[in-house]
Parts: structure tokens; sequence; C-alpha cells
């Protein structure tokens, strides 16, 4: 019974991880007044990078390499795009988003496909987990017998809490996003933050897809994100935009699978259906739950033009 | 500000492209050996134009992979010229057929059930043009579909899990909850319960075609459940099942069953066999009739007698079963083909000639 709900705890850990790491970077540009729904597209452009850079390599620290450099890159577009020409944050997202799934199918075959049969499989990151501390019983299997992405998932939460409500800087972007102009009235760089936070947040998808490939299963397969990216963006207005809360939300869409998961196994007539509606039922809950109270979160996606002195 | 939408413009075509770019293509055969067709009523090869419609990826390893592949083969054989066109949804099927209609191909092969309406609405306006519904039930003056007894060869490789499973329970893990789906499903289960009595069949479904990380989480929590024999037919999901069993390692026992085509090749440590389907032969039947001009609007049922659904070798996992088991098999597959167990058989395809007696 122990062991049960020890390796269900774990897979909701590594369930939740990509979706977390999404999340996450959702908080950076949210907070900064950037509406980011390119998550998708660059979970699924991460995926890809890490297969294309381990392959080459033959080091998954190199696939992770990549998938943050691109994920650098498609933030910097879209920061360009929003940030400098004006675009509407959700059509340039959109667009970044179709761009992706084109991109990544044409590349992968480009690269491996030579033939329609042929699976890739590079190496991958070790999910090992830390020595010692991986033997501690029931913590250890859930926390620390993992891959690095769910460490570099619990720092990123820890450090992303701490920078936003305990520092200088954090508190200067959370104000960019609360109210632009008041921000730039102070002398805060507000086009420059958000280039910054967008950049990061892209940057964090793409990590996640990299989870979803070297981390996970050693190879790439098409629309491998399978909607992480958008969950991810669910986690983030259900977690009201703050990196706690994103986290607990993270856990349990990812509880949410792992139960349903394994009740199919359990109860093969019961419809698996049910039990995937649930995180999105708790989120509509949620979302009306809090949206009564007026807290609609920082007013993302408008462009931001300093006044004429 | 000028400069910055021209840059915007050039990407959004960059983007478009990009699209267009991985949506398809046509494979112009070369017809060096055109023209070894019979006169008469029939089409000659040369005159034939088929396209292709399919609602995956062509790289996806396992349904719509082999689709083009079969295309692909029977075209480089008899040298017609072909075309197709991946990832259509199903808002934009009909769009697609008319389009190749238009464009003056007289066979349009909709690959997979789920194009049999779009078929049946455009079918009655092109009545020069012919329509294939793969694992189809529709018929019309034009259009002859093939249904697949999903369920005889899942029957079989359900026999083979059994055989080899030493703990007593096997599992199968499907993509999504389709009927299609569900017949093999069903033939597995049968199969497993004909070859050894009170074996434990768990089952599940990613309930995504290309979520691979759920389908290694419920391949890792069936082997938990003690399963040691996993048939996928999961579609992309399979790289996670396979990745499962790679985490397991060889020593552990376990085996999987692959789908659709010989998976041997993306996990040889593992693969015991693979539930087949003969997609090259399944639409040679179709085009051979147009070509000798007995194509009629019917729905034609594959099964093991046919020789489009079958099984795979066993390859590296032949100790996995005695040769009396081999043996059991094998006469399985005989009785199947004779119809001799028909009444074991899960799925009811009366109406397509397959009586359950």
């Amino acid at each position: 019974m122990l062991s049960t709900a020890v390796s269900f705890l774990a897979q909701t850990v590594r369930l939740s991880c990509p979706i977390l790491l999404a999340s996450l970077g959702g908080v950076y540009a949210s907070r900064s007044g950037v509406l980011n729904i390119s998550l998708e597209g660059c979970v699924l452009t991460g995926s890809l990078a890490g297969v294309i850079g381990s392959y080459y390599t033959g080091s998954p620290f190199m696939g992770l390499f990549l998938g943050i450099l691109c994920g650098a890159l498609l933030g910097l577009v879209h920061g360009f795009f929003t940030l400098t020409c004006g675009g509407n944050h959700a059509v340039i997202g959109t667009g970044i988003n179709i761009f992706c799934t084109g991109i990544t199918a044409y590349t992968f075959r480009a690269i491996f496909a030579s033939s329609t049969t042929t699976t890739v499989k590079v190496k991958g990151f070790s999910n090992a987990g830390i020595p010692v501390l991986r033997n501690i019983p029931v913590i250890g299997p859930i926390i620390f017998k993992q891959n690095i992405f769910v460490f570099i998932a619990i720092f990123m939460v820890i450090f992303t809490y701490i920078y936003l409500y305990k520092t200088m800087a954090g508190l200067n972007h959370v104000s960019c996003g609360e109210n632009s102009h008041a921000a730039d009235s102070l002398g805060i760089k507000v086009v420059k933050i958000r280039y910054i936070a967008t950049i990061v947040s892209s940057v964090m998808a793409a990590i996640g897809g990299v989870a979803l490939s070297i981390g996970n299963i050693n190879t790439f397969v098409e629309d491998m994100s399978a909607g992480k990216g958008w969950i991810a963006l669910a986690a983030l207005s259900f977690g009201r935009w703050n990196p706690i809360g994103v986290a607990l939300a993270s856990i349990l869409f990812g509880l949410a699978d792992a139960f349903q998961l394994r009740m199919q196994i359990a109860m093969t007539d019961a419809p698996y259906q049910y039990f995937q509606m649930i995180p999105y039922i708790v989120t509509i809950i949620v979302l009306i739950w809090t949206g009564r109270k007026g807290n609609l979160g920082p007013k993302t996606g408008e462009f931001f033009e300093k006044e004429a002195k | 500000m000028k400069l910055r939408k021209v840059l915007a413009l050039m990407l959004a075509l960059v983007m478009a492209l990009s699209l267009a770019a991985c949506s398809g293509g046509a494979d112009k055969a070369d017809s060096g050996d055109a023209g070894t067709t019979d006169e008469g009523s029939g089409m000659k090869v040369e005159d034939l134009k088929v396209a292709l419609i399919l609602n995956g990826s062509i790289t996806d390893g396992s349904w719509n992979a082999n689709g083009y592949n079969a295309l692909k083969a029977n075209a480089d054989e008899l040298g017609f010229e072909m075309a197709y066109v991946e990832n259509v949804q199903e808002a934009d099927m009909e769009a697609n057929i008319r389009d190749f209609c238009e464009n003056g191909y007289n066979l349009i092969i909709g690959h997979g059930g789920q194009f049999e309406d779009p078929i049946m609405n455009v079918a009655p306006n092109y009545p020069d043009v012919k329509f294939f519904v793969y694992n189809g039930t529709v018929c019309a003056d034009n259009v002859c579909s093939e249904k697949n007894s999903a369920d005889e060869n899942a029957f079989i490789t359900g026999a083979i899990a059994a055989y080899a499973s030493e703990t007593g329970v096997i599992g199968w893990i499907g993509a999504v909850e389709v009927p299609t789906t569900a017949e093999v499903f069903d033939g597995y289960k049968a199969g497993a319960e004909y070859a050894v009595p009170g074996i434990e069949v768990l089952s599940a479904y990613v309930g995504s075609y290309n979520d691979t990380a759920k389908a290694k989480e419920l391949a890792l929590t069936m082997i938990e459940q003690n399963a040691d024999v996993i048939q996928s037919n999961a579609n992309q999901g399979t790289a996670g099942i396979i990745e499962a069993a790679n985490e397991k390692g060889a020593d552990s026992g376990l085996k999987l069953i692959g789908n659709t085509s010989d998976q041997y090749k993306d996990a040889p440590e593992f693969m015991l066999t693979s539930c087949t389907i003969n997609f090259a032969q399944a639409y040679r039947v179709v085009i051979d009739n147009i070509l000798n001009g007995e194509f009629k609007g019917e729905v034609i049922l594959n099964g093991v007698a046919n020789g489009v659904m079958g099984y795979a070798d066993y390859h590296d996992q032949a100790d996995a079963l005695t040769d009396e088991e081999k043996a059991a098999v094998e006469q399985i597959a005989q009785d199947i083909t004779d119809g001799k167990l028909n009444s074991l058989l899960p799925c009811d395809y009366s109406e397509f000639g397959r009586s359950n007696e």
C-alpha cells in the first residue's frame, strides 16, 4: 500500500514537472505585463532542440543548452513583435505556436527521418537522482530519485518567489505588470524588463520541453508537447501568477493525471475521460471564485510607449 | 516603423511557408514499367492518379506512416502518379477531397474511418472519381471501403502475450478510445483468455495520439502491477512505452508487442511480435479492382485469410514461447483463417460477411 502511494506520488512529480517549468515561465511574462501564449510552441521546440543537441554532441547537457538557446530565440522574436512593433500578444503568440508546429516537424524530418519508420534514440539525462538523499524512505523516491529537471523546477519556484517578492528588481518587474506608466515615471525601464521577462518565460517553457524529450523518453515524436504548454497557461491563472500557487496548480494537474492513469487500470469499465476532466473543472471553479473578487491578475497584453515629454 | 512592418510581414510569410512546406507533397513515380495492365473496361495505369488523405503525420511510425508507405509501394511498383496530404483536421477534410477531385485525381483514398462522412458528402458531386475509405464501412456507386477485422490478429497476439507471460498479468495500451482501437483490445483480451484461461488483462488509454509522457507512465504503472507483456496501440505514444521498458532493462523479462507494422527495430530487446496490417496488400486490392474494371461500391472485409491482418516474427524473443506454444499459436492462426474460431471473436462483422458462428 505504501509503495503504491510512493510510486503514485513520484509519478505525480514526473507528470507535473514539464507543466511547472512552462508555467513558471508564464509567471515571469505575466508579471511584467506580457501575455505569452507561445508556451506550447516553446515546449515543443525545446523538445526537439534537446534531442538535436544530444544527438550531435552525445551530451544531454548540450541538448539542454540548445533548448535554452532556442527558447531564448523564440522569446526574442515574441518580444520584438509585441514590445518593439506593438503587435497583439495573442496573435503573435498564436503565430509562434503554429510556426513551431511546422518548423519542428520539418526540421525533425530533415535531420532524422529519411524514411518514415525511423526512430532516433539519443542520450538523455539519468533519473537516478541524488545519492544518499534518494535512499530516504518515502521522500527519497518521490523527490530525490528524479532527474535534473525536477530539481531545476524546485529551485526555480524558490528563486522566483524570492526574486519577485523579496528583491528590488522583482518589485520593479511586478510594477511593470501593474501599472507600466507609473513604473516608467519612476525611471524603471519597462520595455527592457519586459524583453527579459519574455525571453526567460520562453526559455523556461523550452526547458520543460527538454524535460519531455531527453528527460523522459530520449527521442522526439511530432507534437509531443501534447498541450502541456496550454495546461501550463491554465496552471498560471489557477495559481494566481504566483510561483507557489503555480507550483501547487501544476502538482494538482499532475496528480489528477496520475490518478486517472491508475483508475483506468484499476477500473476497466469506468470512462477515463471523466477523470481527465477533474483538473479542468477545478480550474474553472477556482477562476470563477477568484474572479468574483475582482482580482484578474496583472494587466497583460498592453503596448507600452513612452509618453512624449 | 515602415521597416518593422516589412519585417513583420516577412515573418508571417515565413511562418505560412513553413506550414505549407510540411503539409504535403506530390510524388511522381517513374513510369518506366507502366503499361503492363490489361486493356478493356479497366483503366490504364498511366491514367491513374491517386490522392491519399491522412489525418496524422507520415512520420508517426504506425498508422499514417503505413498508409503513406502502402500507396508509395504500389505507386513505385505499378508506376502511377500519386499525391498525399497529411495532418488534415476534421474540418478541412472535405475541402482537401474536393481539391484533389478538381485537380484531376481519379482515386481518392481516405486513410481511416474518420473520412467516411467527408467522402460520402463529396462523392455524389464527382461521379467519375472513385473513392476508397480505408477502415471504413460506407459504400456508394463510386465509393468502396475496406474494413479491417481488427479482432482477428489481435486475438493471435493476445494468445502470444498470454503464453509468454510468466506473471499471469498482461497489459494493453491504446491511444484514444475509438471503435477501431477498442476492437483491437477486445480481440486481444479474447485471445489471451482463450490461450490461458484466467489470465489478467490490464488496459488503459493514453487519451492522446502523441502524449509520450503519459504513455510511459501508463506502462510503468502496468509493470508495477506485475504485467510482463504489454501490447501498444498507442500510435506515437509507443515511443514512451518502449522507453518505460528501456528503463526497466532487458533483464527484467519484459516483453512488448507492437502494432500495425513489425516494430522489432524500435526495441529489439523487448519486441516479442507485432499485430500487423499489410497496408500495401490492402491498397492493392482496390487499385487492382480499378485497373481491371472490377471496382464496385462494396465493403471488403480484410482478415487473416486475405493476408492483410497478421502478426510479425518473434525475432530475438523466440525463446519466450515453447515449441508447443508456438505450434498452438500457429493453430489459432490457421483456425481463424478457416473460420473455425469465429464464435470466439468478439466483434460482430456479420454485415460484412463474417458470420460469428
